[in-house]
Protein backbone atom coordinates (compact mmCIF):
# COMPACT_ATOMS: atom_id res chain seq x y z
CA UNK A 1 0.00 0.00 0.00
CA UNK A 2 1.56 3.03 -1.15
CA UNK A 3 1.29 6.16 0.73
CA UNK A 4 -1.83 8.04 -0.94
CA UNK A 5 -3.74 4.73 -0.23
CA UNK A 6 -3.11 5.13 3.42
CA UNK A 7 -3.92 8.11 3.46
CA UNK A 8 -7.14 7.64 2.04
CA UNK A 9 -8.01 5.05 4.22
CA UNK A 10 -7.12 6.82 6.87
CA UNK A 11 -9.81 9.68 6.18
CA UNK A 12 -12.41 6.89 5.59
CA UNK A 13 -12.14 5.76 8.77
CA UNK A 14 -12.02 8.97 10.33
CA UNK A 15 -15.35 9.84 8.76
CA UNK A 16 -17.01 6.90 9.74
CA UNK A 17 -15.89 6.79 13.57
CA UNK A 18 -16.99 10.71 13.70
CA UNK A 19 -19.88 9.43 11.91
CA UNK A 20 -20.58 7.25 14.31
CA UNK A 21 -20.13 9.81 17.20
CA UNK A 22 -22.29 12.35 15.92
CA UNK A 23 -25.25 10.21 14.62
CA UNK A 24 -27.33 9.84 18.25
CA UNK A 25 -26.93 13.65 18.04
CA UNK A 26 -28.42 14.05 14.91
CA UNK A 27 -31.34 11.39 15.49
CA UNK A 28 -31.98 13.44 18.37
CA UNK A 29 -32.50 15.99 16.68
CA UNK A 30 -34.28 14.53 13.86
CA UNK A 31 -36.77 12.45 16.56
CA UNK A 32 -37.45 15.99 18.30
CA UNK A 33 -39.31 17.34 15.05
CA UNK A 34 -41.62 14.31 14.67
CA UNK A 35 -45.05 13.91 15.67
CA UNK A 36 -45.65 11.82 18.75
CA UNK A 37 -47.05 8.81 16.46
CA UNK A 38 -44.62 8.77 13.88
CA UNK A 39 -41.62 8.85 16.70
CA UNK A 40 -40.93 5.07 15.99
CA UNK A 41 -42.32 5.10 12.41
CA UNK A 42 -40.94 1.83 10.45
CA UNK A 43 -38.84 2.27 8.05
CA UNK A 44 -37.09 4.89 9.98
CA UNK A 45 -36.93 8.42 8.27
CA UNK A 46 -34.09 11.17 9.50
CA UNK A 47 -37.19 14.00 8.42
CA UNK A 48 -40.81 12.91 8.33
CA UNK A 49 -43.51 14.44 6.24
CA UNK A 50 -44.75 16.73 9.06
CA UNK A 51 -41.68 18.25 10.90
CA UNK A 52 -43.54 19.08 14.42
CA UNK A 53 -42.30 22.15 15.97
CA UNK A 54 -45.21 21.91 18.54
CA UNK A 55 -42.52 20.07 20.94
CA UNK A 56 -40.60 22.89 21.39
CA UNK A 57 -43.48 24.82 22.08
CA UNK A 58 -44.87 21.89 24.51
CA UNK A 59 -41.58 21.37 26.55
CA UNK A 60 -41.95 25.42 27.84
CA UNK A 61 -45.65 25.30 28.72
CA UNK A 62 -46.22 21.73 29.89
CA UNK A 63 -43.27 20.74 30.92
CA UNK A 64 -41.55 24.11 31.95
CA UNK A 65 -38.41 23.12 30.72
CA UNK A 66 -37.50 27.18 31.58
CA UNK A 67 -37.79 26.26 35.18
CA UNK A 68 -35.27 23.63 34.65
CA UNK A 69 -32.81 25.42 32.22
CA UNK A 70 -32.83 28.29 35.18
CA UNK A 71 -32.10 26.55 37.81
CA UNK A 72 -29.22 24.30 36.32
CA UNK A 73 -27.50 27.91 35.48
CA UNK A 74 -27.99 29.43 38.92
CA UNK A 75 -26.64 26.17 40.42
CA UNK A 76 -23.77 25.83 38.12
CA UNK A 77 -22.80 29.47 37.87
CA UNK A 78 -22.96 29.78 42.00
CA UNK A 79 -20.93 26.83 42.60
CA UNK A 80 -18.43 27.76 39.66
CA UNK A 81 -17.85 30.86 40.73
CA UNK A 82 -17.14 30.09 44.51
CA UNK A 83 -15.49 26.74 43.53
CA UNK A 84 -12.79 28.95 41.38
CA UNK A 85 -12.38 31.75 44.66
CA UNK A 86 -12.03 28.95 47.16
CA UNK A 87 -10.14 26.74 44.71
CA UNK A 88 -7.48 29.15 43.43
CA UNK A 89 -6.83 30.55 47.23
CA UNK A 90 -6.04 27.13 48.64
CA UNK A 91 -4.26 26.24 45.68
CA UNK A 92 -1.88 29.74 45.55
CA UNK A 93 -1.89 29.03 49.81
CA UNK A 94 -0.43 25.28 49.59
CA UNK A 95 2.50 26.59 46.65
CA UNK A 96 3.89 29.61 48.02
CA UNK A 97 3.07 29.31 51.88
CA UNK A 98 4.53 27.23 54.33
CA UNK A 99 2.94 26.57 57.69
CA UNK A 100 2.86 23.62 60.04
CA UNK A 101 0.49 20.48 58.28
CA UNK A 102 0.60 21.81 54.71
CA UNK A 103 2.68 18.61 53.20
CA UNK A 104 -0.12 16.51 55.54
CA UNK A 105 -3.22 18.63 54.39
CA UNK A 106 -2.05 17.95 50.68
CA UNK A 107 -1.48 14.61 50.87
CA UNK A 108 -4.82 14.10 52.27
CA UNK A 109 -6.12 15.92 49.19
CA UNK A 110 -4.63 13.87 46.84
CA UNK A 111 -5.86 10.84 48.65
CA UNK A 112 -9.29 12.55 48.42
CA UNK A 113 -9.07 12.57 44.46
CA UNK A 114 -9.86 8.96 43.98
CA UNK A 115 -12.76 8.68 46.58
CA UNK A 116 -15.73 7.59 44.43
CA UNK A 117 -18.86 9.94 44.74
CA UNK A 118 -20.59 6.57 46.07
CA UNK A 119 -18.94 6.89 49.84
CA UNK A 120 -19.99 10.63 50.04
CA UNK A 121 -23.55 10.48 48.79
CA UNK A 122 -25.25 8.56 51.67
CA UNK A 123 -23.62 10.35 54.26
CA UNK A 124 -24.41 13.78 52.37
CA UNK A 125 -28.20 12.73 51.77
CA UNK A 126 -28.39 12.83 55.51
CA UNK A 127 -26.58 15.74 56.38
CA UNK A 128 -28.95 17.33 53.85
CA UNK A 129 -31.42 16.11 55.73
CA UNK A 130 -30.74 17.10 59.26
CA UNK A 131 -29.77 20.52 58.13
CA UNK A 132 -33.58 20.61 56.43
CA UNK A 133 -31.88 21.86 53.10
CA UNK A 134 -33.42 19.09 50.90
CA UNK A 135 -35.15 19.76 47.88
CA UNK A 136 -33.24 23.22 47.94
CA UNK A 137 -30.98 24.24 45.25
CA UNK A 138 -28.55 24.96 47.95
CA UNK A 139 -28.15 21.18 48.82
CA UNK A 140 -26.81 21.13 45.46
CA UNK A 141 -24.70 23.73 45.50
CA UNK A 142 -22.87 23.08 48.83
CA UNK A 143 -21.15 19.75 47.97
CA UNK A 144 -19.15 21.37 45.13
CA UNK A 145 -18.07 25.02 46.86
CA UNK A 146 -14.66 23.06 46.43
CA UNK A 147 -13.21 20.07 45.15
CA UNK A 148 -9.89 17.75 45.75
CA UNK A 149 -9.15 17.76 41.84
CA UNK A 150 -10.04 21.75 41.96
CA UNK A 151 -7.43 22.06 44.83
CA UNK A 152 -5.49 20.22 43.28
CA UNK A 153 -5.66 21.56 40.26
CA UNK A 154 -5.03 25.21 41.23
CA UNK A 155 -1.80 24.02 43.27
CA UNK A 156 0.02 22.26 40.17
CA UNK A 157 -0.44 25.49 38.60
CA UNK A 158 0.66 27.84 40.99
CA UNK A 159 3.68 25.64 41.63
CA UNK A 160 4.85 26.17 38.20
CA UNK A 161 4.88 30.38 38.55
CA UNK A 162 7.60 32.33 39.69
CA UNK A 163 8.01 33.57 43.21
CA UNK A 164 9.51 37.04 41.53
CA UNK A 165 6.67 38.92 41.29
CA UNK A 166 5.17 37.62 44.58
CA UNK A 167 8.71 38.72 46.66
CA UNK A 168 8.82 42.02 44.36
CA UNK A 169 5.31 43.31 45.85
CA UNK A 170 6.23 42.20 48.71
CA UNK A 171 9.48 44.56 48.96
CA UNK A 172 6.83 47.15 48.04
CA UNK A 173 4.82 47.01 50.98
CA UNK A 174 2.09 44.66 49.80
CA UNK A 175 -0.38 42.97 51.99
CA UNK A 176 -0.60 39.19 51.40
CA UNK A 177 -4.37 39.61 49.70
CA UNK A 178 -2.97 42.23 47.88
CA UNK A 179 -0.51 39.86 46.36
CA UNK A 180 -3.76 37.23 45.61
CA UNK A 181 -5.42 39.41 44.12
CA UNK A 182 -3.78 41.08 42.02
CA UNK A 183 -0.78 39.48 41.31
CA UNK A 184 -1.90 35.73 41.87
CA UNK A 185 -5.19 35.37 39.95
CA UNK A 186 -4.06 37.63 37.01
CA UNK A 187 -1.46 35.27 36.23
CA UNK A 188 -4.07 32.00 36.24
CA UNK A 189 -6.30 33.35 34.18
CA UNK A 190 -5.51 30.48 31.76
CA UNK A 191 -6.09 27.83 34.83
CA UNK A 192 -8.83 29.42 36.35
CA UNK A 193 -10.60 29.51 32.64
CA UNK A 194 -10.12 25.76 32.22
CA UNK A 195 -11.24 24.75 35.78
CA UNK A 196 -14.29 26.97 34.95
CA UNK A 197 -15.01 25.12 32.20
CA UNK A 198 -14.76 21.59 33.99
CA UNK A 199 -16.50 23.11 37.04
CA UNK A 200 -19.40 24.65 34.92
CA UNK A 201 -19.83 21.15 32.56
CA UNK A 202 -19.50 19.10 36.03
CA UNK A 203 -22.56 20.99 38.21
CA UNK A 204 -24.36 21.33 34.46
CA UNK A 205 -24.40 17.94 34.03
CA UNK A 206 -24.56 16.80 37.18
CA UNK A 207 -27.04 13.82 37.30
CA UNK A 208 -26.96 11.51 40.74
CA UNK A 209 -27.25 13.78 43.45
CA UNK A 210 -29.21 16.12 42.14
CA UNK A 211 -31.58 13.00 41.69
CA UNK A 212 -31.31 12.37 45.67
CA UNK A 213 -31.34 15.75 46.97
CA UNK A 214 -34.26 17.21 44.81
CA UNK A 215 -37.69 16.21 45.08
CA UNK A 216 -40.57 18.90 43.88
CA UNK A 217 -39.98 19.15 39.77
CA UNK A 218 -39.81 23.20 40.53
CA UNK A 219 -36.56 22.49 41.48
CA UNK A 220 -34.98 19.93 39.38
CA UNK A 221 -31.91 20.53 37.32
CA UNK A 222 -32.01 20.33 33.72
CA UNK A 223 -30.73 16.43 32.90
CA UNK A 224 -33.10 15.50 36.05
CA UNK A 225 -36.15 17.37 34.84
CA UNK A 226 -35.61 15.52 30.87
CA UNK A 227 -35.13 11.75 32.49
CA UNK A 228 -38.25 12.30 35.15
CA UNK A 229 -40.59 13.19 31.61
CA UNK A 230 -41.96 10.19 31.09
CA UNK A 231 -45.83 10.61 31.02
CA UNK A 232 -48.11 8.75 33.31
CA UNK A 233 -49.47 6.74 30.54
CA UNK A 234 -47.09 6.69 27.54
CA UNK A 235 -43.55 8.87 27.19
CA UNK A 236 -43.59 11.40 24.89
CA UNK A 237 -40.11 10.88 23.30
CA UNK A 238 -40.57 13.54 20.61
CA UNK A 239 -40.87 15.90 23.64
CA UNK A 240 -38.16 14.26 25.32
CA UNK A 241 -35.84 14.89 22.36
CA UNK A 242 -37.10 18.22 21.64
CA UNK A 243 -36.04 18.75 25.31
CA UNK A 244 -32.73 17.04 25.40
CA UNK A 245 -31.90 19.17 22.45
CA UNK A 246 -32.54 22.79 23.70
CA UNK A 247 -30.34 20.73 26.81
CA UNK A 248 -27.32 20.33 24.84
CA UNK A 249 -27.19 23.50 23.05
CA UNK A 250 -25.94 25.59 24.97
CA UNK A 251 -23.27 22.84 26.06
CA UNK A 252 -22.35 22.44 22.57
CA UNK A 253 -22.31 26.03 21.73
CA UNK A 254 -19.30 26.90 24.32
CA UNK A 255 -17.79 23.76 23.18
CA UNK A 256 -17.50 24.84 19.17
CA UNK A 257 -16.84 28.52 20.41
CA UNK A 258 -14.38 27.74 22.85
CA UNK A 259 -12.79 24.48 22.15
CA UNK A 260 -9.43 24.99 21.91
CA UNK A 261 -9.54 26.62 25.32
CA UNK A 262 -11.54 23.24 26.10
CA UNK A 263 -9.27 21.13 24.70
CA UNK A 264 -5.88 22.41 25.52
CA UNK A 265 -7.15 23.12 29.13
CA UNK A 266 -7.71 18.96 29.48
CA UNK A 267 -4.38 18.95 28.32
CA UNK A 268 -2.73 21.32 30.77
CA UNK A 269 -4.84 19.08 33.27
CA UNK A 270 -3.69 15.89 32.26
CA UNK A 271 0.17 17.23 31.77
CA UNK A 272 -0.18 18.45 35.61
CA UNK A 273 -1.35 15.33 37.05
CA UNK A 274 0.64 13.10 35.52
CA UNK A 275 3.88 15.03 35.92
CA UNK A 276 2.40 15.33 39.48
CA UNK A 277 2.09 11.65 39.99
CA UNK A 278 5.57 10.31 38.60
CA UNK A 279 8.24 13.10 39.41
CA UNK A 280 9.35 12.58 42.83
CA UNK A 281 8.03 15.95 43.89
CA UNK A 282 9.06 16.74 47.30
CA UNK A 283 5.56 17.70 48.75
CA UNK B 1 16.63 39.31 62.71
CA UNK B 2 13.62 39.39 64.78
CA UNK B 3 11.45 41.61 62.37
CA UNK B 4 12.46 38.98 59.70
CA UNK B 5 10.99 36.47 61.53
CA UNK B 6 7.72 37.78 62.47
CA UNK B 7 7.38 39.67 59.09
CA UNK B 8 7.57 35.65 57.70
CA UNK B 9 5.45 34.18 60.30
CA UNK B 10 2.77 37.01 59.33
CA UNK B 11 3.05 36.05 55.92
CA UNK B 12 2.65 32.18 56.57
CA UNK B 13 -0.36 32.77 58.59
CA UNK B 14 -2.20 34.91 55.90
CA UNK B 15 -1.03 31.72 53.75
CA UNK B 16 -3.02 29.64 56.08
CA UNK B 17 -6.44 32.23 56.18
CA UNK B 18 -6.19 31.45 52.48
CA UNK B 19 -6.31 27.86 52.86
CA UNK B 20 -9.06 27.95 55.45
CA UNK B 21 -12.39 28.56 53.77
CA UNK B 22 -11.84 25.38 51.07
CA UNK B 23 -10.30 23.55 53.66
CA UNK B 24 -13.53 23.72 55.85
CA UNK B 25 -15.42 23.12 52.78
CA UNK B 26 -13.43 19.91 52.54
CA UNK B 27 -13.76 18.68 55.62
CA UNK B 28 -17.12 18.95 55.57
CA UNK B 29 -18.69 17.55 52.36
CA UNK B 30 -16.13 15.01 52.07
CA UNK B 31 -13.91 14.34 55.45
CA UNK B 32 -17.05 14.07 57.51
CA UNK B 33 -19.05 12.20 54.92
CA UNK B 34 -16.15 9.71 54.56
CA UNK B 35 -15.46 9.28 58.20
CA UNK B 36 -19.34 8.57 58.64
CA UNK B 37 -19.46 6.28 55.89
CA UNK B 38 -16.99 4.26 57.55
CA UNK B 39 -18.44 4.41 61.20
CA UNK B 40 -22.01 3.56 59.46
CA UNK B 41 -20.75 0.48 57.94
CA UNK B 42 -20.36 -1.23 61.54
CA UNK B 43 -23.63 -0.59 62.86
CA UNK B 44 -27.19 -1.32 61.19
CA UNK B 45 -28.33 2.11 60.50
CA UNK B 46 -31.55 2.56 59.02
CA UNK B 47 -32.58 6.00 59.40
CA UNK B 48 -36.03 4.79 61.31
CA UNK B 49 -34.42 2.69 64.34
CA UNK B 50 -31.52 3.38 66.12
CA UNK B 51 -28.20 2.35 64.87
CA UNK B 52 -26.96 -0.75 66.52
CA UNK B 53 -22.92 -1.59 66.35
CA UNK B 54 -22.82 -4.62 64.92
CA UNK B 55 -19.17 -5.06 63.78
CA UNK B 56 -18.15 -6.40 60.58
CA UNK B 57 -21.84 -8.42 60.29
CA UNK B 58 -22.25 -6.32 57.43
CA UNK B 59 -19.22 -6.79 55.84
CA UNK B 60 -19.74 -10.24 56.08
CA UNK B 61 -23.05 -10.51 54.85
CA UNK B 62 -22.63 -8.55 52.14
CA UNK B 63 -19.78 -10.82 51.25
CA UNK B 64 -22.01 -13.90 51.19
CA UNK B 65 -24.75 -12.49 49.51
CA UNK B 66 -24.90 -13.78 45.64
CA UNK B 67 -26.51 -9.96 44.70
CA UNK B 68 -23.19 -8.58 45.43
CA UNK B 69 -21.41 -11.47 43.87
CA UNK B 70 -23.30 -10.88 40.87
CA UNK B 71 -22.56 -7.33 40.88
CA UNK B 72 -18.73 -7.40 41.62
CA UNK B 73 -18.73 -9.86 38.34
CA UNK B 74 -21.05 -7.79 36.50
CA UNK B 75 -19.00 -4.35 37.47
CA UNK B 76 -15.43 -6.05 36.62
CA UNK B 77 -16.89 -7.46 33.33
CA UNK B 78 -18.09 -3.96 32.30
CA UNK B 79 -14.59 -2.12 33.75
CA UNK B 80 -13.10 -4.43 31.43
CA UNK B 81 -15.29 -4.44 28.03
CA UNK B 82 -15.45 -0.84 28.55
CA UNK B 83 -11.91 0.10 29.76
CA UNK B 84 -9.94 -1.66 27.01
CA UNK B 85 -11.67 -0.52 24.02
CA UNK B 86 -11.64 3.10 25.06
CA UNK B 87 -7.96 3.20 25.60
CA UNK B 88 -7.11 1.50 22.46
CA UNK B 89 -9.81 3.17 20.17
CA UNK B 90 -8.09 6.20 21.95
CA UNK B 91 -5.10 5.49 21.33
CA UNK B 92 -5.62 4.78 17.50
CA UNK B 93 -7.43 7.93 16.51
CA UNK B 94 -5.12 9.70 18.90
CA UNK B 95 -2.47 8.54 16.69
CA UNK B 96 -4.06 9.68 13.74
CA UNK B 97 -4.61 12.57 14.73
CA UNK B 98 -1.68 13.90 15.58
CA UNK B 99 0.15 15.12 12.15
CA UNK B 100 -2.50 17.67 11.49
CA UNK B 101 -3.33 17.28 8.35
CA UNK B 102 -6.08 19.79 7.03
CA UNK B 103 -9.21 18.51 8.23
CA UNK B 104 -7.83 17.12 11.69
CA UNK B 105 -9.25 19.40 14.33
CA UNK B 106 -12.39 19.16 12.65
CA UNK B 107 -12.75 15.22 13.12
CA UNK B 108 -11.12 15.94 16.49
CA UNK B 109 -14.06 18.10 17.13
CA UNK B 110 -16.57 15.30 16.18
CA UNK B 111 -15.15 12.58 17.67
CA UNK B 112 -15.39 14.71 21.41
CA UNK B 113 -18.63 16.03 21.18
CA UNK B 114 -20.14 12.99 22.48
CA UNK B 115 -17.81 14.09 25.96
CA UNK B 116 -19.87 17.58 26.27
CA UNK B 117 -23.32 15.89 26.40
CA UNK B 118 -24.91 15.47 29.56
CA UNK B 119 -24.59 12.10 30.89
CA UNK B 120 -28.56 11.50 31.55
CA UNK B 121 -29.08 13.46 28.37
CA UNK B 122 -26.52 11.39 25.97
CA UNK B 123 -28.03 8.29 27.55
CA UNK B 124 -31.78 8.66 26.87
CA UNK B 125 -30.92 9.47 23.67
CA UNK B 126 -29.14 6.18 23.29
CA UNK B 127 -31.75 4.72 24.98
CA UNK B 128 -33.81 5.56 21.58
CA UNK B 129 -31.36 4.88 19.56
CA UNK B 130 -30.75 1.08 20.29
CA UNK B 131 -34.50 0.98 20.66
CA UNK B 132 -36.41 -1.63 19.05
CA UNK B 133 -37.23 -0.92 16.45
CA UNK B 134 -34.33 1.69 15.78
CA UNK B 135 -31.80 3.33 14.17
CA UNK B 136 -28.82 1.19 15.12
CA UNK B 137 -30.60 -2.43 14.98
CA UNK B 138 -31.52 -0.78 11.13
CA UNK B 139 -27.80 0.45 10.64
CA UNK B 140 -26.55 -3.21 11.51
CA UNK B 141 -28.75 -5.17 9.39
CA UNK B 142 -27.84 -2.86 6.89
CA UNK B 143 -24.38 -3.77 7.36
CA UNK B 144 -25.20 -7.26 7.38
CA UNK B 145 -23.57 -7.66 10.79
CA UNK B 146 -27.25 -8.86 12.12
CA UNK B 147 -30.77 -10.47 10.46
CA UNK B 148 -33.11 -9.87 13.31
CA UNK B 149 -33.28 -6.80 15.99
CA UNK B 150 -31.40 -7.32 18.99
CA UNK B 151 -33.86 -6.15 22.13
CA UNK B 152 -31.06 -4.28 23.80
CA UNK B 153 -32.07 -2.92 26.75
CA UNK B 154 -34.76 -5.31 26.81
CA UNK B 155 -32.90 -8.44 26.78
CA UNK B 156 -30.98 -9.91 29.67
CA UNK B 157 -28.19 -10.97 26.96
CA UNK B 158 -27.66 -7.86 25.61
CA UNK B 159 -28.50 -5.04 27.95
CA UNK B 160 -24.90 -4.69 29.86
CA UNK B 161 -23.51 -5.00 25.81
CA UNK B 162 -25.73 -2.27 25.03
CA UNK B 163 -24.15 0.21 28.02
CA UNK B 164 -21.11 -0.72 27.18
CA UNK B 165 -21.30 0.77 24.00
CA UNK B 166 -22.79 3.60 25.07
CA UNK B 167 -20.09 4.44 27.25
CA UNK B 168 -16.99 3.56 24.78
CA UNK B 169 -19.00 5.94 22.65
CA UNK B 170 -18.97 8.56 25.48
CA UNK B 171 -15.57 8.37 26.75
CA UNK B 172 -13.59 7.41 23.74
CA UNK B 173 -13.20 11.03 22.54
CA UNK B 174 -11.54 11.85 26.22
CA UNK B 175 -9.27 9.55 26.22
CA UNK B 176 -8.09 10.35 22.77
CA UNK B 177 -7.80 14.17 24.15
CA UNK B 178 -5.37 12.73 27.01
CA UNK B 179 -3.28 10.48 24.54
CA UNK B 180 -3.23 13.63 21.90
CA UNK B 181 -1.69 15.38 24.52
CA UNK B 182 1.02 12.66 25.84
CA UNK B 183 2.12 12.51 21.86
CA UNK B 184 2.97 16.06 21.72
CA UNK B 185 5.74 15.39 24.80
CA UNK B 186 7.02 13.15 22.38
CA UNK B 187 10.20 15.20 20.54
CA UNK B 188 10.04 14.63 17.04
CA UNK B 189 13.62 13.69 16.93
CA UNK B 190 13.10 10.15 17.82
CA UNK B 191 10.57 9.21 15.97
CA UNK B 192 12.98 11.07 12.77
CA UNK B 193 15.57 9.02 13.88
CA UNK B 194 13.47 5.77 13.70
CA UNK B 195 12.93 6.90 10.51
CA UNK B 196 15.81 6.88 9.34
CA UNK B 197 16.62 3.42 10.56
CA UNK B 198 14.00 1.90 8.15
CA UNK B 199 11.55 1.80 10.73
CA UNK B 200 8.42 1.36 9.42
CA UNK B 201 5.00 3.10 10.53
CA UNK B 202 4.04 0.04 12.93
CA UNK B 203 7.89 -0.41 13.97
CA UNK B 204 7.80 3.08 15.19
CA UNK B 205 4.44 2.78 17.22
CA UNK B 206 6.06 -0.30 18.77
CA UNK B 207 9.46 0.75 19.39
CA UNK B 208 9.50 4.18 19.60
CA UNK B 209 5.73 5.84 20.30
CA UNK B 210 4.39 3.39 23.13
CA UNK B 211 7.66 2.96 25.74
CA UNK B 212 7.85 7.38 25.62
CA UNK B 213 3.88 7.27 26.35
CA UNK B 214 4.32 5.03 29.41
CA UNK B 215 3.39 7.37 31.57
CA UNK B 216 0.65 8.70 29.76
CA UNK B 217 -0.30 5.08 29.60
CA UNK B 218 -0.61 4.02 33.14
CA UNK B 219 -2.07 7.23 33.95
CA UNK B 220 -5.02 6.68 31.53
CA UNK B 221 -5.47 3.46 32.97
CA UNK B 222 -5.84 4.26 36.20
CA UNK B 223 -8.15 7.30 34.72
CA UNK B 224 -10.31 5.00 32.90
CA UNK B 225 -10.57 2.41 35.77
CA UNK B 226 -11.94 4.39 38.43
CA UNK B 227 -14.36 6.28 35.63
CA UNK B 228 -15.82 2.81 34.89
CA UNK B 229 -16.15 1.75 38.52
CA UNK B 230 -18.02 4.92 39.26
CA UNK B 231 -20.49 5.22 36.51
CA UNK B 232 -24.27 5.61 37.76
CA UNK B 233 -26.03 7.68 35.58
CA UNK B 234 -26.84 5.37 32.36
CA UNK B 235 -27.29 2.37 34.53
CA UNK B 236 -30.62 4.15 36.29
CA UNK B 237 -31.56 6.43 33.34
CA UNK B 238 -31.59 3.42 30.36
CA UNK B 239 -32.22 0.26 32.38
CA UNK B 240 -32.72 0.98 36.27
CA UNK B 241 -30.46 -2.40 37.02
CA UNK B 242 -32.67 -4.91 35.15
CA UNK B 243 -33.48 -6.46 33.03
CA UNK B 244 -33.14 -9.31 36.13
CA UNK B 245 -30.45 -8.04 37.47
CA UNK B 246 -28.30 -8.20 34.67
CA UNK B 247 -27.05 -4.35 34.46
CA UNK B 248 -26.79 -4.04 38.07
CA UNK B 249 -23.44 -3.12 38.68
CA UNK B 250 -21.73 -2.22 42.13
CA UNK B 251 -23.00 1.66 42.34
CA UNK B 252 -26.86 0.41 40.96
CA UNK B 253 -26.75 -2.09 43.65
CA UNK B 254 -25.33 0.79 46.21
CA UNK B 255 -27.98 2.93 44.85
CA UNK B 256 -30.95 0.17 45.76
CA UNK B 257 -29.54 -0.87 48.90
CA UNK B 258 -29.61 2.87 50.29
CA UNK B 259 -32.66 4.23 49.08
CA UNK B 260 -35.08 1.48 48.00
CA UNK B 261 -34.05 -0.90 50.87
CA UNK B 262 -33.19 1.82 53.20
CA UNK B 263 -29.99 -0.53 54.55
CA UNK B 264 -28.11 2.53 55.33
CA UNK B 265 -25.37 0.82 57.54
CA UNK B 266 -24.97 -1.76 54.49
CA UNK B 267 -25.14 0.38 51.82
CA UNK B 268 -22.22 1.94 53.69
CA UNK B 269 -20.08 -0.58 53.99
CA UNK B 270 -20.25 -1.54 50.25
CA UNK B 271 -19.15 1.90 49.32
CA UNK B 272 -16.21 1.55 51.97
CA UNK B 273 -15.49 -1.53 49.90
CA UNK B 274 -15.37 0.41 47.01
CA UNK B 275 -13.55 2.85 48.35
CA UNK B 276 -10.98 -0.07 49.33
CA UNK B 277 -10.91 -0.85 45.68
CA UNK B 278 -10.09 1.94 44.28
CA UNK B 279 -7.48 2.80 46.86
CA UNK B 280 -6.11 -0.36 46.41
CA UNK B 281 -5.64 -0.04 42.45
CA UNK B 282 -4.30 3.60 42.58
CA UNK B 283 -1.77 2.74 44.99
CA UNK B 284 -0.46 -0.29 43.05
CA UNK B 285 -0.65 1.79 39.61
CA UNK B 286 1.21 4.72 41.36
CA UNK B 287 3.42 2.58 42.76
CA UNK B 288 4.39 1.48 38.77
CA UNK B 289 4.54 4.93 37.84
CA UNK B 290 7.02 5.45 40.36
CA UNK B 291 8.86 2.55 39.74
CA UNK B 292 8.70 3.48 36.14
CA UNK B 293 10.54 6.99 36.97
CA UNK B 294 13.15 5.45 38.75
CA UNK B 295 14.40 3.67 35.77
Amino acid sequence: MNKKNIKIVKILLLILVSLFMIMPVLLMISMSLKEKGAVFEQPFRWISDAICIENYRAIMSVHKLHEYFFNSLFVAMIATGINLFLSSMAGFSLSKYHYKGKKQIFKIIIFLLIVPAQVLVIPLFIMITKMQLNDTLKAIILPYLTSPFAIFFMRQFFMSTSNDPIEAARIDGASEWQIYWHIALPEAKPALGSLGIFSFMFNWNNFMWPLLALNSQSKFTLPLGIAMMSGEYSTPYNEIMAAATIASLPALIVFFILQNNFIDGMIINSNNTLNASYKKERL
Amino acid sequence: MKSNSTFLKKQNLAGAVFLAPALMALTIFWGIPIITSILASFTNTDMITSPKWIGFSNYVNIFKSKAFMNSLILTGEFILASSVPVLFFGFILAITLNDKFFASRIFRLLIFVPVVLSDAIAALVWKVFLNVPGLFNEMLMHLGLIHKNIKWFYDSKYALTGIILFIIWKETGYFMVIFLAGLKNIPRECLEAAEVDGASSLQKIFFVTLPLLKPTLLFSTIIVLIKMLNVFTPFFVITGGGPYNTTEVLPVLLYNMAFSFIKIGKASALSVIMLLLVSIFSGLFFTLLRVDQDE
